[in-house]
């Protein structure tokens, strides 16, 4: 079997208030069997990046290639890139596309989900937790929820639907209801907002609903590790991203001081960059972007690793419905597994890409795992067909 | 002043060599010239679509003059600033050269003078790029020990005192073929002939830079350093990739050579282990890679803290190369600078006046030009035009 043309799609929502842009990629083989990855560069600056590293990588490595050798191809990848030994999210977002894709490739030629071929199934469901709800914009582009009583008002909508976890960036909506990157080191009605807003949302929610707390690495370490101390009596069920992961012993000295599990990883990639956040246990929960770190091959390297120092793994996820699907099939078979990120009510995600997209499955909390062979998900061609495209190869069958 | 348009150009030339190039324009006419080192390798297009997207969220309307302010920006407010690669912070560095070029510029002076004054009154260069040729002419690679030491020779009467290879690449005949990380013994036999040919060749005053591309092993890397100590090489480069501090420090304390890496680190982050733990003695950051002179600078000064030495990469086009040589001559604790004297003429033809060809007797005089002392040859440029941001 030979890999004989592939569609580069670079897809944002009509309007796109978000600033949204799905990179999705299609491998095509020579007897007829698709599949599906995804760059997950959709928001901050970088999806044009990705898509351009994608097709650099699909020209010189993946045309023509065997797709069942998807080891090979990966190393091949990591080592004559010159950039695989020393890359970022677009180097190793570009590699991550072609990985998935290759699984799914294999899933469908095996008639298996992927997961099979990954160790198998350790569980039919997956624990979700709602993202996405705190922070979505009004009819006049604003952010609808500031106050600690909308956010208790906001979480109401959650806990109806089902879900039994969720999570939100108390920081993230300035008090005069903006978006923005707040200074590293926050002053006093900041500190006093946000665990109001914490407080506001444990109390709405009663005791038995996990609350996670998002920073985006936006806090400096003397910020992070008091902000961390104010917000235990709310028992989150994690702190993410409290300081930015540039530095592990930054990270390692939050984690030291604040009596609640540390979670990070959406801007780490690949083993070697998990290495210290694992080896030192500046983390107790990793959580690898699957379109970022690697790819399916790479992020079950990492749960395993992980794994051995009694880390456990909740892949990130804030990208398009391929991202999703990946995300299902590494839950499914890892043993380390704890909860799925999961963006309910994050708008127009163009869940239409696919047919039959899983985001819209979670019923009480949880997603059954899917049982169709490959990634679980198929490319919907008329939808694809409205966004700009990047053909590559030419198919001969 | 404010930044009016930012022209992109993909310079694809087709015989191995693929620098992007931007160009940063003001309303008040003065404009800045900076690269993204990324022109071997794959990644040369990323970096496009990279530039295009910071320049149109970012650079649109801003004051060139607020550099600071501009990285810190770049940095935090693309969400993958706290998390990049060599695509981002080469595109970030890639601006920031162009912005120092302009404040440079505006002020009169080269860059050097804006960042702490001329330290260095000539920069040691050494030569590398001797052993194989990639050209629009042709395509050549040294094989046999003999031809090592021939060309190093001929580097030698050229006037350079230092001369760098890789003797692990260049087998079968094949530029790209990567040795494995576990080396045969042929292998092992032939890199170490290829070196100690040229140490015979050259003498014992000359410097021979050992490169390996972090294409080795740990066993193998330390094996063949220690190897390689007889020769007395000036230092051993990437003898394993940088992706673990740790195997590197484990060559660096088994291996009585020097040993050199950075050009796959990018900002004081990056680096940080590999200067706190000691696991080097020379950094390598990419000017067009690491965060530009902004973030460089502070490389240099954090390694200085460290007692290490900078020798700043410079693997990609002409203006890389005067971004390069602007740093040197401004910071205490640089050595000696990489050097390609062998290029296609085409590639120095992208600027005015290009500074590769004007090293002499193994050194080079820092410009006294305002800025970074290239201006980008339009007539060379236009057809590679690939974005115009306005």
């Amino acid at each position: 079997m030979k890999i004989v043309e592939a569609e580069i799609y670079d897809a944002s929502p009509a309007g796109n208030a978000q600033g949204l842009s799905l990179v999705l990629l299609r491998l095509r083989t020579d007897n007829g069997i698709d599949g599906l990855g995804e760059v997950a560069l959709a928001y901050g600056t970088g999806s044009a990046a990705g898509s351009a590293m994608l097709r650099q990588l699909v020209e010189r490595y993946i045309i023509g290639a065997d797709p069942t050798r998807i080891e090979q191809l990966w190393q091949r990848m990591l080592r004559e890139t010159f950039w695989g030994l020393g890359g970022g999210p677009v180097v190793y977002g570009g590699m991550s596309a072609i990985d998935v894709a290759l699984w799914d490739i294999k899933g469908k030629m095996l008639g298996v989900p992927v997961y099979e071929l990954l160790g198998g199934k350790v569980r039919d469901r997956v624990r979700l937790y709602a993202n996405g709800w705190s922070n979505l914009a009004g009819p006049d582009g604003r952010p609808q929820i500031c106050t600690p009583q909308e956010y208790a008002q906001g979480v109401r909508r959650v806990l109806d639907d089902g879900y039994g976890a969720l999570k939100f960036d108390p920081f993230y909506i300035s008090a005069d209801r903006r978006r923005w990157t707040p200074s590293p080191v926050l002053d006093k009605v900041a500190m006093d907002l946000a665990e109001a807003r914490v407080q506001a949302v444990r109390e709405a929610a009663g005791p038995d609903v996990e609350i996670c707390i998002e920073v985006h690495g936006v806090l400096g370490v003397t910020s992070a590790i008091e902000m961390g101390r104010r917000l235990v009596p709310y028992r989150p069920m994690f702190y993410e991203e409290p300081v930015h992961a540039l530095n592990v012993d930054a990270m390692l000295k939050v984690a030291r001081n604040v009596p609640i599990a540390i979670a990070a990883g959406e801007r780490l990639y690949t083993r070697f960059g998990f290495r210290q956040y694992v080896e030192r246990q500046a983390l107790d929960i990793v959580q690898p972007d699957i379109s970022l770190a690697g790819g399916l091959t790479e992020a079950k390297k990492i749960s395993d690793y992980a794994d051995v120092y009694g880390i456990h793994v909740q892949p990130h996820l804030c990208a398009g419905p391929v991202h999703t699907a990946a995300c299902i099939q590494l839950d499914a078979c890892i043993p380390n597994f704890i909860i799925q990120e999961w963006r309910p009510y994050a708008g127009d995600l163009l869940l239409d890409l696919v047919n039959e997209p899983l985001d819209g499955r979670a019923e009480g909390g949880y997603v059954a795992v899917p049982d169709t062979p490959g990634l679980g998900v198929t490319l919907n061609e008329a939808a694809a067909s409205e966004h700009p495209c990047v053909r590559i190869g030419v198919r001969d069958v | 002043m404010k930044i009016t348009a930012v022209d992109i150009y993909d310079v694809a030339m087709g015989f191995g060599w693929n620098p992007i190039l931007l160009r940063v324009l003001t309303d008040e006419g003065i404009e800045g010239v900076g690269e993204v080192s990324l022109a071997y390798g794959a990644g040369s297009l990323a970096a496009v679509g990279m530039l295009r997207q910071l320049a149109e969220r970012y650079l649109l309307g801003a004051d060139p003059m607020r550099i600071e302010d501009m990285w810190n920006r770049l940095f935090r407010g693309t969400f993958w600033g706290q998390g990049g690669g060599p695509v981002l912070y080469g595109a970030m560095s890639g601006i920031d050269a162009a912005l120092w070029d302009i404040k440079g510029k505006a002020y009169g002076v080269p860059v050097y003078e804006l960042m702490g004054g001329k330290v260095n009154d000539k920069l040691r260069v050494y030569a590398n790029g001797w052993y194989v040729t990639m050209t629009s002419r042709e395509r050549r690679t040294c094989d046999a020990p003999e031809e090592y030491a021939q060309e190093a020779l001929r580097v030698v009467g050229d006037g350079f005192t230092a001369l760098k290879f890789d003797p692990f690449m260049c087998l079968d005949g094949s530029s790209s073929r990567l040795p494995d990380r576990v080396l045969p013994k042929h292998v092992a036999d032939l890199a170490y002939a290829r070196v100690a040919a040229v140490r015979e060749a050259v003498g014992p005053d000359i410097d021979i830079l050992i490169e390996v591309h972090g294409n080795l092993g740990t066993t193998a890397a330390i094996e063949m350093g220690r190897r390689f100590e007889d020769l007395k090489p000036y230092f051993y480069e990437e003898p394993v990739d940088a992706m673990n501090v740790d195997a590197m420090l484990k060559v660096s304390q088994n291996v009585r050579i020097p040993i050199a890496a950075g050009e796959r680190l990018y900002t004081r982050y990056g680096f940080r282990q590999y200067i706190e733990k000691q696991v080097l003695d020379i950094l390598q950051p990419d000017m067009g890679l690491a965060g530009g002179l902004t973030e460089v600078k502070k490389i240099a000064s954090y390694a200085e803290t460290y007692d290490m030495h900078m020798q700043p990469h410079n693997c990609a086009g002409p203006v890389s190369t005067a971004m390069a040589v602007q740093l040197d001559t401004c910071i205490t604790n640089f050595v000696i600078q990489e050097w390609f004297p062998y290029q296609d003429s085409l590639l120095y033809n992208l600027v005015e006046d290009a500074l590769e060809p004007k090293a002499r007797d193994g050194y080079f005089v820092p410009p006294t030009t305002p800025g970074l002392g290239v201006t980008l040859n339009q007539e060379s440029v236009s057809r590679y035009m690939a974005v115009h941001v306005s």
